[in-house]
Formats: structure tokens, C-alpha cells, sequence
């Protein structure tokens, strides 16, 4: 293997990652910042860790795992970083549910409390609902975490119980 | 469920396309951050070698000369573990290998290490040089210009008290978020 058809494979990996979980990438870091312009250079930083990445991808795991983890590592860093500068109370789950969500929201309005919802929490707990709301299952979330399966599949029934209760009207397509 | 799910993944999203040519351009952006980074504690490190280094020659006593050739020792020790442990701004290069739990502990570790060691690996070093050139200054001058060297010992103690305070308090939270961790993952 030639040292230019590496840099070919990651080009071509990064190639693919990026058009297949492009979308995903961007909803992830609305997952973690808020704000418009802060979000377009956490998204960058993603983007240049999950190339610099792909040149050891090694597929023990599949490429949706792969740009998933690399993606909430990056943004993990970053949470990290900003924290120290902007110190924030994070909830978990369980505090969460003390959060109130209006029943009646439009999509819109659905839509920005679930994203404040997720901006207040944790970081294991954010890391599970993001994961889960882009249509992981209980073991892919437990690969991409690290967390036994049995401990997601309590988060997710947590997160389900809270969202059941509060997103009833989410998603009928109002305005 | 599948309802919020579906409200989730169908969101308006910006399509945000960053070419691999782009890419390389930043990569190497970033690595030249880090070069001058490095140039620059270097630098750093040579200019305190050159000033202490020249003063030592100039000085004839011995222990304004031992003094400063801890403070060189200190600097050079100084830049040396900045180099060996990086900044905590350069992300690690096993992104993709690490699952989210290993990562964010490991991440937090090492942040917190770098700054409840401040003492040990930033301002303890260069500490024995600059106490040794102070109470050699005080034994030294003459009465009425004492109180030099004595508020210069008070200004650096105040500086380093403050800097090792914010870090303690630093080393503090990321401390309260790895218990966090661990009394939410017991056993892991």
C-alpha cells in the first residue's frame, strides 16, 4: 500500500462520511452549541477531525460508529474547553424532568425546547438522546458510548418517559 | 416516539460541504499553530537562557549566579513539560477509537492534571531561582532601598498565589464532574 493511495482511501472515506452523515453532523452540533456562529466552527472542527481521523480508520467498527464517535469526542473536547471558560449547570435525565415542555409547541417551538432540553444535559445523557433521536438502537448507542447496554436502554426509557409526557403535539405539522 | 424522532432527523439543516483540498488548507493551518506555538515557548525559553545567561556572566557574586542558573533550569524544565504534554486545546489524535465514556473521563483527567499540577510543573520550578535572587537582595541592599526587593517578592508571590488559585479551582470542578461520572458509571 502506497502512501498516496492512504491519503486516496481517507479522502475518499472522508468523501463518503460527509455526504452520508453530513446532515447528522450539523444536528449533533446543534446537540452542543447554541449559538450560530460558535456552532459553524465546532462544525468545522468536526469535519477536520473526522478526515485527520479516517487516515486510521480500521473498520472494527462500522463508518457510521466511526464519524458518530468522532463527532461527539470532537464536540466533547470542545464542551470541555468552553466550560472552563463559561461555567453552566448541566442536569441529568432525572433532573431533566423537571424541565417544562409545552404539550400544544408547533414543530418549530417543539423543536427549540427539545434542543434546550438537550443543550442543559449532561454529557453522557446528551450523547444517548443524540444518538437516539438519529435512529440509533440500544446496542449501537452502548458501542458508540461505551456504556453497558443495560444502562442505555435505562436512559432511553427515562428519555422516552419524559419526551412521551412532554412532546405530545411535536410533530403535526403546524407552523 | 417515532414521531419526535422523525421531527429530529427532518429538521431544516444547513448543507455544509467542506472539500478535502479545504481540509488539507486547515489541517496545515493548524499544524503551523502549533509549529509557532512551539517556536514561540521556545523562543520564550531562549530569550530567558540569553538575559539570565548574560547576567550570570556580568555578575561576579556567586549567589545572584546560582540564582539565575535555576531560573534558566526552571524555564527550560517549564518549556519542556509544555511541550511533552501539549496544550489542552489540541484534540487527541484516537478520536475515533475511543467510545464517548473512555474519551470524556480521559479528557477531563488530563485537564485536571495539568491544572492541580500547576505548582509542580509551571510555577514550583521557577520558584527556587527567583526566592534566592530576592532574599539575597534583601540581605544585600542597602536599608532605605530594601523594600525593593520586598515588594517585588510580594508582587511575584501575589501573581503566582492568583495563578495557582484559578487553577486549583479549575482542578476543582473538572474533579466534581469526574465523580459525577463515576457515581453515574460505578464499576466502569
Amino acid at each position: 500500500m502506497t502512501t498516496t493511495s492512504n491519503v486516496r482511501g481517507q479522502d475518499d472515506l472522508y468523501e463518503r462520511a460527509a455526504s452520508e452523515y453530513g446532515a447528522a453532523l450539523v444536528r449533533l452540533a446543534r446537540g452542543y452549541e447554541a449559538d450560530p456562529d460558535k456552532r459553524r466552527d465546532l462544525l468545522q472542527e468536526i469535519h477536520l477531525a473526522l478526515w485527520r481521523s479516517l487516515e486510521g480508520f480500521d473498520a472494527l467498527c462500522s463508518l457510521r460508529t466511526w464519524v458518530y464517535r468522532v463527532a461527539h469526542n470532537a464536540a466533547t473536547s470542545y464542551v470541555i474547553r468552553q466550560r472552563r471558560a463559561r461555567p453552566q449547570m448541566l442536569v441529568s435525565l432525572e433532573e431533566a424532568q423537571a424541565l417544562t415542555i409545552q404539550p400544544d409547541a408547533s414543530r418549530k417551538v417543539a423543536l427549540d425546547q427539545l434542543m434546550d432540553l438537550i443543550q442543559r444535559l449532561r454529557q453522557l445523557d446528551r450523547q444517548v438522546i443524540l444518538a437516539w433521536l438519529d435512529g440509533m438502537e440500544a446496542g449501537e448507542i452502548a458501542e458508540l458510548t461505551g456504556l453497558s447496554p443495560g444502562n442505555v436502554a435505562t436512559k432511553v426509557h427515562r428519555l422516552k418517559s419524559i419526551l412521551a409526557r412532554d412532546f405530545q403535539g411535536g410533530s403535526d405539522g403546524r407552523p | 416516539m417515532d414521531d419526535l424522532r422523525n421531527l429530529w432527523q427532518n429538521q431544516e439543516v444547513e448543507e455544509v460541504r467542506i472539500s478535502v483540498d479545504d481540509l488539507r488548507v486547515k489541517a496545515g493551518k493548524f499544524q503551523s499553530r502549533i509549529r509557532w506555538r512551539n517556536l514561540g515557548e521556545q523562543a520564550a525559553c531562549l530569550f530567558v537562557i540569553t538575559v539570565f545567561g548574560s547576567m550570570s556572566f556580568m555578575t561576579p557574586q556567586t549567589i545572584p549566579r546560582i540564582s539565575f542558573a535555576l531560573m534558566i533550569a526552571g524555564a527550560i524544565y517549564v518549556a519542556w513539560r509544555i511541550q511533552k504534554w501539549g496544550s489542552p486545546k489540541v484534540l487527541p489524535a484516537n478520536l475515533g477509537r475511543a467510545n464517548c465514556v473512555e474519551f470524556y473521563r480521559g479528557e477531563l483527567e488530563r485537564q485536571r492534571n495539568l491544572a492541580s499540577g500547576i505548582w509542580k510543573w509551571y510555577l514550583g520550578p521557577l520558584i527556587p531561582g527567583m526566592s534566592l535572587l530576592v532574599v539575597y537582595g534583601i540581605c544585600v541592599a542597602p536599608s532605605g532601598l530594601r523594600w525593593f526587593p520586598i515588594a517585588y517578592a510580594v508582587a511575584a508571590a501575589a501573581c503566582f498565589w492568583l495563578v495557582g488559585w484559578l487553577n486549583q479551582c479549575a482542578a476543582r470542578r473538572l474533579e466534581g464532574q469526574i465523580a459525577e461520572l463515576d457515581r453515574e458509571l460505578p464499576g466502569m
